[in-house]
């Protein structure tokens, strides 16, 4: 009878540490300078703002935290009226000027998406506002729309008949209108940008494939453009929304959130609170709210870009 | 007995030995007689200011006259100039966060409490008695007041500063227009009066009125080339707005605090005030929503607004013809009151600088301090280009201040006038009229609500009845 001889499996040497190390933590190793400048710069005082808005902290007295006084910061701050407003506000320029940059960017791109003559040139033109700081732009449309000696307004409105009974950054339904336009100006090209790199990279194949089988420009357009940029077109959306919310400068140099408060978002109220107020009890209870908000919101559109169309 | 030997007399020694003892007496006598603001900088030379500032006019004539202590002294000294709004929270920023960045910096009144009386002002009463550094010419008794009680005194007798500048608003006049007969018959004609600069409120409303104008109209027998205003105010949501309205509520008799310093703003006489101040845009251009007192000064280098309550500082910039259509068509007069018969007075603010209680160079600073508070120093600065600001009695005799209109309606705007409360968190409450005032101006409330809001941030943030704490003069509000 032969015997059949059965291999045992040899067990796997012991790796020593040191190889373990170098297997599992070594890339974790050489992320750890970011991650403590991470924890540093980022979390260390997230963490500590979250600890301030529990506490009765007046900078001109103390200079460090006070006492604890629980939700007293967030009362104050929701028995503020111009709170809620600030946050309408907020919402109504980014809602509607994100979308209007969307769709401006887009047909530019769409138009400059051929070769034409000084095209370069064009494109650099196209894309000054951008690259121009918020507070540049911000002083500049003040030389040039200001009643009754703006530039614009008085060399061409008025001689044109219009604007004449209207203070433009005086009325809080025009002010509110140049803020937005301000701001499609400003970040439409920065749309027109991406969707040009967008367009630029999508593949031939399909288009040809749909001119063989005789495809309109606006069925090409619709069924084949739209779709593959559409990735593009969300993450862009989800980035200058969050922007949006974020407006300053130009409000602050126009209007400082005025009349009354029918320019006044988020941030200049925020603004007004932290470094005119000096109550930074309060400031922080408020960057904690709007913290929420946020990742409410966005977290919410983060996980649908991701879940639905693998974005992220 | 034994005597010594007289020797015999020499008039040679006799006279060597006065002058020894002459000098020997001079020498002792050195420091009373020979101060000088270079010795007592010596052991400070080489040393760093450094200075901030809120940018304002008269600051070009002032800037020379700061190089030139550094250069006297050997300390260097370096001025950073801001935009008012950005100088609150740089100053505030500094202090607060006790870096000792700044050495010297400008104080606004409404500051007084934030900064002084919270510990971040280092008294100079120490300095002020040292003989070393004190110019025994300094005559304390020769500031203009209240620049003294009201902004640099504080409470047992503490010094924060001396007299640096002395702001004041003052009524503004077209005299060109004033002066020209045409005007003058057509105003009588239809008002009843002589046309003059108004002194009360009533005067200033008809001169409004009268002289709004469209263009393609007449006025001091020129045609309008554009359109052409009775009155410029301001109605930008910024602290000028607070400034203007106070100068109005002033004139008017109202008052905002009472005589126990608590708030009051909901009263007969300030609502009355404030619907005229408000119906007075009817006169003014358009652009009045958006006009903060720098635009205002703006419009009005434009030569289209008859009258205004502005700035002294403005009035030498108004004659630049660089920059002004509008040179030399300007006079001054003090604010116009509801009646004649009472006082008149104006806003102010003095923007004294203070020594950080953080600097490092405490003395040196306080030399800088001295320095240009001194007689000289005052002198030169009102004669120099672009002229100055009188902070001293010795400074009225000056020739500009003798001969330039806007200096006796500053004197008497002193006298009576106010300035921003120095009780914490002021700023909120002065935001809180700025929003009310604004939001009531384009007609989304009334003037009753906007008090009644006034008055209710007013008491959540004044809880005391001392609207100036800390500060030992007469409430200014209710004087």
């Amino acid at each position: 009878m032969a015997r059949t001889v059965t291999e045992t499996p040899r067990p796997e040497p012991r790796r020593r540490f040191g190889a373990r190390f170098l297997r599992d933590g070594y890339p974790y190793f050489l992320l750890s300078p970011s991650l403590l400048v991470l924890l540093l710069v980022g979390v260390y005082p997230f963490v500590f703002m979250i600890v301030l808005s529990f506490r009765k902290l007046d900078f001109r007295r103390f200079g460090t935290a006070g006492d604890f006084i629980g939700l007293e910061n967030y009362r104050s701050l929701f028995d503020e009226p111009v709170f809620f407003s600030s946050l309408k506000t907020t919402a109504f320029i980014a809602f509607t000027s994100v979308p209007l940059e969307l769709v401006l960017g887009f047909a530019m791109a769409y138009l400059f998406n051929r070769n034409f003559p000084l095209k370069r040139l064009a494109v650099t033109i196209t894309i000054i506002p951008t690259v121009l700081a918020p507070i540049a732009i911000a002083v500049m449309w003040k030389i040039l729309l200001a009643t009754p000696w703006g530039f614009l307004m008085y060399n061409v409105f008025y001689r044109l008949g219009m604007f004449e009974d209207v203070s433009i950054f005086g009325s809080p339904g025009w002010a509110l209108a140049a803020i937005i336009a301000i701001d499609v100006w400003e970040w439409t090209p920065f749309m027109f940008l991406v969707f040009m790199a967008g367009l630029g990279g999508l593949p031939q194949r399909p288009y040809e494939a749909a001119a063989v089988d005789g495809a309109s420009a606006w069925q090409t357009f619709w069924y084949l453009t739209l779709p593959l940029l559409s990735p593009f077109i969300l993450v862009m959306l989800f980035i200058r929304l969050i922007d949006a919310f974020k407006i300053f400068d130009t409000i602050y140099v126009l209007t400082k959130g005025g009349p009354g408060v029918a320019t006044e978002t988020i941030s200049i109220f925020a603004y007004r609170f932290n470094f005119e107020y000096w109550k930074l009890g309060e400031s922080s209870a408020l960057a904690v709210v709007i913290f929420l908000l946020f990742f409410a919101v966005f977290g919410f559109l983060f996980t649908q870009l991701q879940k639905r169309y693998r974005i992220f | 007995m034994s005597t010594v030997p007289r020797k015999p007399y020499s008039p040679r020694k006799h006279a060597l030995a006065l002058g020894l003892s002459a000098l020997l007496g001079l020498g002792m006598a050195q420091p009373a007689l020979g101060w000088s603001v270079e010795e007592a900088a010596a052991p400070y030379k080489g040393s760093e200011l450094k200075v901030g500032i809120a940018f304002v006019p008269v600051m070009e004539g002032l800037l020379p006259l700061m190089e030139e202590f550094g250069k006297k002294t050997g300390i260097n000294v370096k001025i950073e100039q801001f935009t008012h709004g950005e100088w609150d929270a740089k100053g505030d920023a500094d202090l607060y966060s006790r870096t000792g960045y700044f050495d010297l910096l400008m104080m606004h009144h409404n500051r007084a409490q934030d900064w002084a009386g919270n510990g971040h002002v280092r008294w100079i009463n120490d300095l002020m008695n040292d003989p070393k550094l004190r110019d025994p010419d300094l005559d304390p008794d020769d500031f203009l007041q209240p620049l003294w009680d009201d902004y640099c005194l504080f409470e047992s007798g503490k010094l924060a500063c001396y007299p640096f500048m002395n702001f004041q608003m003052v009524y503004w006049f077209r005299k060109d227009f004033m002066e020209h007969a045409g005007e003058r018959a057509a105003f009588k004609t239809k008002y009843g009066y002589d046309l003059a600069p108004a002194e009360t409120f009533a005067q200033y409303r008809d001169i409004a009125e009268f002289f709004t104008r469209k263009k393609g109209e007449m006025i001091a027998g020129t045609i309008l080339e554009e359109n052409h205003y009775g009155v410029g105010v301001v109605g930008k949501r910024e602290p000028s707005l607070t400034w203007e309205w106070y100068n109005i509520l002033n004139g008017w008799g109202a008052r905002v605090f009472d005589e126990n310093g608590k708030p009051s703003f909901e009263n007969d006489k300030v609502l009355a005030a404030t619907k005229w101040w408000l119906s007075l845009r009817e006169f003014a251009p358009p652009g009045v929503a958006e006009a903060g007192f720098i635009d205002l000064f703006v419009l009005m280098t434009k030569g289209n607004i008859a009258q205004a309550i502005q700035w002294v500082d403005f009035a030498f910039a108004i004659d630049v013809p660089a920059i002004s259509k509008a040179v030399g068509v300007y006079s001054y007069a003090p604010v116009p009151r509801r009646e004649a018969s009472m006082a008149p007075s104006g806003w102010g603010e003095a923007e004294p600088l203070v020594i950080s209680q953080y600097s490092k160079n405490p003395e040196a600073a306080y030399l800088l301090m001295q320095w240009l508070a001194s007689k000289e120093t005052n002198k030169r600065w009102l004669e120099g280009p672009g002229h100055g600001l009188p902070l001293r009695k010795s400074s009225l005799s000056v020739p500009i201040v003798q001969e330039h209109a806007v200096f006796k309606p500053l004197l008497s705007s002193m006298k009576h006038g106010w300035f921003d409360p120095g009780f914490t968190d002021y700023i909120q409450l002065r935001e809180e009229v700025t929003i009310q005032i604004t939001e009531t101006a384009v007609g989304n409330q009334s003037v009753e609500d906007a008090l009644a809001k006034i008055q209710a941030r007013a008491e959540k943030v004044h809880a005391q009845g001392d609207i100036n704490p800390g500060q030992p003069h007469v409430n200014q509000f209710t004087r």
